[in-house]
């Protein structure tokens, strides 16, 4: 096990040096620049967007750029941003933590649902709650996360239960831990149930239908005939092989738990990195982009990695050459 | 008979789509400039006389006024499959209001079917077919084959597809429609968007080449080939309906993002999903909530598919077992 | 996972009641709201009003611009003299200035925020609106209260662009500015408090995507007629809140002060504040102009000896003239600005009182108008295929850009390329990424016609970039050697003449002029300018807000 993980360590890097060499050639290639909006500023003279090309060194041959990018990355220096002047690891890091944050208390929500009810719904399957279950999924599954923020917003408006959006009140600096933690928890309840509806509907409807790919398989039947009741076997028969494609689906989740949801965070006005993103792509902010592709692309590869060998030691089968 | 009620359901908006220019009162582009954002208009099949009610299919015709709209107290006839509509109005009438340019909501729904309805089955087809295809061949087969096809995926995975789509976006010449433009970018998105859904299918395949009836299989003789298709990609096709009818919704609605950049579909064409972007707005959905009509009808035509999809698998695996 | 579950939502029902009290904000703070974070608090280098407008209060100039009557009073300066010629300005500070931080404010600090604003090595626009055709102006300090800025000509934009720069302390500054890392310098992973200011606030806290708390600069050298210290509000919260949307819902909840609405907010406003929960003002028409231009650089259409059709059509008035009067801007204002709006007319807006002429009649929409004017000039169908064809038989064919996700523009495209089909022009509409928009505006030319604006400035000049034929931004056909058609050459003459005359009423003559020219010439069709409005709380006293700014701001207070 070591073995492989120690190979596929060494592969990761030529495959992440590979992502990044693409992804800078496929932004690069990307009609205009950062500097592409100050060209449109009557009062900043073409002179002055020549000598901020030059500032930023964006003049010189795309190759090269990325070659100076990979220098100072592999000194641990992710570059400046264009936009905020400001070194692209302290901002990422400044973010960080919000949107660690967020994600991992979404996933837990997301995930936890989806098990629940994808094993009640399939152990009850066609029974009423069944039925009442798979079409409220429906209602759900199909609303984007950003309109479900959207209406919770309305409607914390209209009560006072909820607080319109933050991550945090403005009191938050002159509280106790233990009141910090709970101001926290309290302003994560929206942007929380904003992105678990949607997904754990999603997911659940997986979790359901891969449940009853195997109840009926023969294996699961000879338990049955064995004397088992209906939730060992379901526990521990069925569960054992339905898990399998949801491992590798929380491999896909470890890499996204520091992208962010723009559309989500600029509703809810939560301090992440998806609107820190999302603007420095629209702005064309090079390394600020680069410092993201960089993070996703390696922990996507971790994630993988750790959901390969998870699979491998639930489901002995997969665990070839 | 769900199934067949769902299939009813489709059909009728397919249908209706092709038949825009008959079955839509308007056309999609139509402006009625004095009816920005007029409400819903009803229909109404019984006029009051002196003598009771007479069958007389109406609606009332509405004016704007400086405070919003108003009756006028004029009688519109509505006709029924005359001057080659299916529905024909003696003033503008507008059954599920007009858009702030004063266009037909109606019409353009029924217009927008020919985008939102066929876009998401090409995507997620394409889609369907690569992940399976990979997925199926690198579980199945392992080792190297294994290695390449995964670490694709993840290189695939890890692109920017934002500044892809922009990059590409430049070389799509500008002569094209909206629909062909489209097109292109829903080909492009499907090819770069199996690699998530090929991995799930490559852990699934992996773990149910070494089950009993996939060995019996090969050990009766069997190619790989075939046992492949007979035997081990059935017992993923649960996930992959499911997987696929998710993803109908988000070609749609993710049409009207790529409009962001210019690449989804433009005014005046419609579709469900740039239709749908309009109402996304606090104030104009308090002021007037038919523009989220378009959002109905994705989930309906989205439900349907669903349905669709759940039955075809369960004939599927039926046919499996009866073997 | 479930047991997490349980403890996750255990928490969330013990924290309910917690919280209830928490909300709030600090007593008597002025909250307001913007959709973005600064991108730096280092005012020089910032090149976008995220940044400015949270910067902005931390820093005066040496004049400053009153929004109302649009003329300049003292501000660091209290008074100025011009030398008869033009040529020499004299600005005298006032006494005993102190930074935030106690230290003496001095002309030494003028003198050091030029030498910025002029290094190389600090690429800044600046620079660019204090140089007088092309040449920097020489400074000068013979003691610590004044600064003479010498001048190669008479230059009427002078004050607006003293008005504009931020003096710095250049007991923090100076060191890194010798150091070559200027720019990076109060970036915004400093500590905000760390920031030396000499305006009316000082940062005491920034929180990224969340909020910038301030509090009045207790140096601060604006006092009222009582001795009482201005600004009167002691607190103000900029709050970062990057969806519209929220912020309407929020300022509807009460949580912001001031909001300035979208069209699509004002019925909604009305009735609030009919109900007083809200207060709303009309403040005048947006400064800026949106319009529709047509290409005519040559650049772009003759090739190889070669030239395209469209030129013809497009540098022809007739074809201009008939597109105006085809224009339903009326119908523009109504179902895309839903009526709050009104018709552009002349290049420079209404909301510039002085420099806007307003004797300018509209070509008022006359589609028949238009389509005799056509036929007059030889676009006529020919073939018979329902599109026009110019007298030398190609169809009136062309594309339309205007930059996507921008609602309004698309919308107003759609009616546009509606009113020419209706005249029989074939308009192939495509909203592009605002990148590759400005790729094809500025570089590759290539691009037939296009909808887009540009933002208004008090001082006329600072359009020179677009008016001159010289310019970068003279959209239909910039950077010219020199200019292609005699009204060029004559608006190039007069922004000249405008930029060195001093005599208000004289340089407001020029500019009428130079608006009449593109209103009879049409290398841009103005289509429609938004009226703007403000909102904000009753609890908000003495509250003037104009279209360029608050009026007497620092006497605005707050009830309880």
């Amino acid at each position: 096990m070591l073995k492989i993980i120690i190979r596929r360590l060494i592969v990761s890097i030529p495959l992440v040096l590979g992502i990044t060499l693409i992804s800078f050639l496929i932004i690069q290639a990307a009609p205009g620049d950062y500097l592409s909006a100050l060209k449109m500023n009557p009062q900043i003279s073409p002179e002055t967007v020549e000598r901020l090309r030059k500032s930023f060194g964006l003049d010189q041959p795309v190759l090269l750029q990325y070659f100076h990018w990979l220098w100072r990355v592999l000194h641990l220096d992710l570059g400046i941003s264009f936009a905020y002047r400001a070194p692209v690891a302290d901002l990422i890091a400044s973010r960080a933590f919000n949107t660690f944050l967020l994600s991992l208390a979404s996933i837990c929500v997301t995930w936890s649902l989806a098990f629940i009810i994808g094993i009640f719904t399939a152990w009850r399957k066609n029974k009423p709650e069944d039925k009442i279950l798979m079409g409220a999924s429906y209602l759900f599954m199909y609303t984007p996360g950003f309109l479900i923020a959207f209406l919770l917003l309305f409607a914390a408006s209209r009560s006072a239960y909820f607080p319109l959006g933050g991550t945090y009140s403005p009191e938050y600096f002159f509280m106790s831990v233990p009141q910090k933690i709970i101001d926290r928890l309290y302003h994560l309840v929206l942007p929380v149930i904003a992105m678990s509806v949607p997904s754990a509907s999603y997911l659940f409807r997986l979790v359901r239908s891969n449940f009853l790919e195997f109840i009926n398989e023969t294996f699961v039947t000879a338990a049955r005939a064995k004397g088992l009741s209906e939730r060992r076997v379901i526990l521990l028969h069925v569960m054992r092989n339905a898990l399998n494609p949801f491992i590798t689906l929380l491999g896909f989740e470890f890499a996204t738990v520091l992208s962010g949801a723009a559309l989500i965070e600029i509703i809810l006005n939560l301090q992440g990195l998806g609107t820190l993103l999302l603007k420095a792509v629209l702005a064309q902010d090079l390394y600020l982009i680069m410092g993201s592709v960089l993070m996703g692309s390696v922990l996507l590869v971790i994630g993988n990695m750790f959901a390969d060998a998870a699979l491998a030691v639930v489901d002995p089968r997969v665990r070839v050459e | 008979m769900k199934a067949k009620g769902a299939l009813i359901i489709l059909i009728i908006l397919a249908f209706s789509a092709l038949a825009a220019p008959i079955v839509a009162p308007y056309s999609y582009k139509h402006q009625f400039r004095s009816y920005p954002a007029a409400p819903p208009m009803r229909i109404h099949f019984f006029l009051k006389t002196d003598g009771g009610y007479t069958f007389r299919p109406h609606v009332r015709e509405i004016q704007r006024t400086p405070e919003g709209y108003r009756e006028t107290g004029r009688i519109c006839n509505v006709h029924l499959l005359s001057r080659g509509k299916l529905l024909s109005c003696e003033c503008p009438c507008f059954l599920l209001g007009s858009d702030s340019l004063g266009r037909d909501i109606l019409s353009r729904i029924i217009y927008g079917g020919r985008i939102s309805l066929s876009i998401g089955i090409v995507g997620v087809c394409i889609t369907a077919v690569l992940g399976l295809l990979f997925g199926g061949i690198a579980g199945y087969f392992g080792g190297l084959v294994d290695m390449l096809i995964m670490r694709l995926t993840e290189v695939l995975m890890s692109l920017p597809s934002f500044f892809l789509l922009l990059s590409l976006s430049v070389v799509i010449p500008p002569g094209l429609s909206s629909a062909q433009t489209f097109l292109i970018i829903v080909l492009i998105l499907s090819f770069i968007g199996w690699a998530g859904f090929a991995r799930v299918i490559r852990g699934m395949v992996a773990s149910i080449r070494t089950s009993d009836h996939v060995v019996a299989s090969l050990a009766m003789g069997a190619g790989h080939i075939r046992t492949l298709i007979r035997h081990v990609i059935p017992l993923t096709l649960g996930y992959t309906v499911v997987v696929m009818t998710l993803n109908i919704p988000a070609y749609i609605l993710g049409e009207s993002a790529l409009s962001m950049l210019g690449l989804g579909i433009r005014e005046p064409d419609p579709s469900w999903g740039n239709m749908l972007a309009e109402a996304l707005n606090i104030s104009i959905l308090a002021d007037r909530p038919w523009t989220l009509a378009p959002g109905a009808f994705i989930v309906l035509a989205v439900i349907a598919f669903n349905v669709i999809g759940e039955s075809l698998r369960a004939s599927l695996v039926v046919k499996e077992k009866g073997q | 996972m479930r047991v997490f579950a349980s403890i996750f939502s255990a928490l969330l029902l013990l924290s309910i009641p917690a919280c209830k009290k928490a909300g709030g904000h600090p007593p008597l703070s002025l909250r307001l709201a913007t959709l973005s974070d600064p991108k730096t608090f280092n005012l020089i280098v910032a090149d976008e009003t995220s940044s400015t407008d949270a910067v902005g209060p931390l820093f005066d100039s040496l004049v400053e611009m009153d929004p109302l009557t649009l003329d300049f009073k003292p501000s660091l300066a209290e008074r100025w003299e011009v030398s008869p010629d033009g040529k020499r300005w004299t600005f005298t500070l006032r006494k005993n200035l102190v930074w935030s931080d106690g230290v003496p404010l001095t002309s030494e600090d003028v003198i050091f925020t030029m030498k910025v604003i002029y290094n190389p090595s600090v690429p800044n626009s600046y620079a660019d609106i204090l140089k007088v055709n092309g040449q920097p102006i020489q400074f000068f300090t013979p003691d610590k209260r004044t600064v003479e800025f010498y001048l190669p000509v008479p230059f009427a934009p002078f004050l607006h662009s003293v008005g504009g720069i931020p003096i710095l302390p250049e007991h923090i500054l100076e060191k890194d500015l010798k150091a070559g890392r200027f720019a990076s310098r109060w970036n915004i992973s400093e500590d905000p408090s760390s920031i030396v200011a000499s305006g009316p606030y000082t940062m005491v806290r920034y929180e990224p995507a969340q909020f910038i708390l301030y509090r009045r600069n207790p140096h601060y050298w604006k006092y009222d007629n009582n001795g009482q210290p201005l600004p009167y509000i002691e607190r103000r919260t900029l709050l970062i809140i990057p969806s519209a949307d929220t912020q309407f819902l929020r300022f509807t909840h009460g949580d912001i002060d001031i909001y300035s609405p979208r069209a699509e907010d004002i019925s909604r406003l009305k009735k609030l504040s009919r109900k007083g929960k809200v207060k709303i003002e009309k403040t005048g028409v947006a400064p800026g102009i949106t319009f529709l231009t047509f290409n005519r650089n040559p650049r772009h259409y003759v090739k190889n000896g070669k030239t395209d059709p469209r030129l013809r059509w497009f540098s022809d008035r007739c074809f201009l003239r008939a597109v105006a009067y085809s224009l339903d801007k009326k119908t523009m204002v109504q179902n895309v600005l839903l009526g709050i709006g009104v018709p552009a007319v002349a290049f420079i807006s209404p909301a510039n009182v002085k420099y806007h002429h307003p004797h300018l009649k509209d070509y008022d929409y006359n589609p028949s108008k238009a389509k005799e004017i056509l036929r007059k000039c030889g676009y006529v169908d020919t073939n018979g295929d329902g599109w026009l064809e110019d007298p030398e038989g190609n169809r009136i064919e062309f594309n339309l850009f205007t930059n996507a996700g921008n609602q309004v523009r698309e919308k107003l495209c759609s009616i546009i390329m509606d009113d020419l089909t209706k005249l029989g022009m074939k308009v192939n509409f495509r909203p592009l990424d605002f990148n590759s928009l400005v790729e094809r505006l500025v570089a590759s030319f290539d691009w037939d016609a296009v909808v887009i604006g540009f933002t208004g400035s008090v001082e006329p000049h600072n359009g020179a970039n677009i008016l001159k034929s010289s310019g970068k931004l003279h959209i239909w056909n910039p950077a010219q050697e020199k200019p292609a058609t005699s009204w060029e050459a004559e608006i190039d003459r007069l922004v000249d003449e405008g930029a060195t005359t001093l005599d208000e009423k004289k340089r407001i003559a020029i500019y009428w002029k130079i608006q009449e020219i593109l209103h009879r010439e049409l290398p841009v069709i103005p289509l429609v300018r938004q009226v703007l409005y403000s909102a904000y709380l009753p609890r908000v006293k003495n509250f003037y807000p104009t279209v360029w700014g608050w009026h007497r701001w620092e006497y605005m207070t707050l009830e309880p």
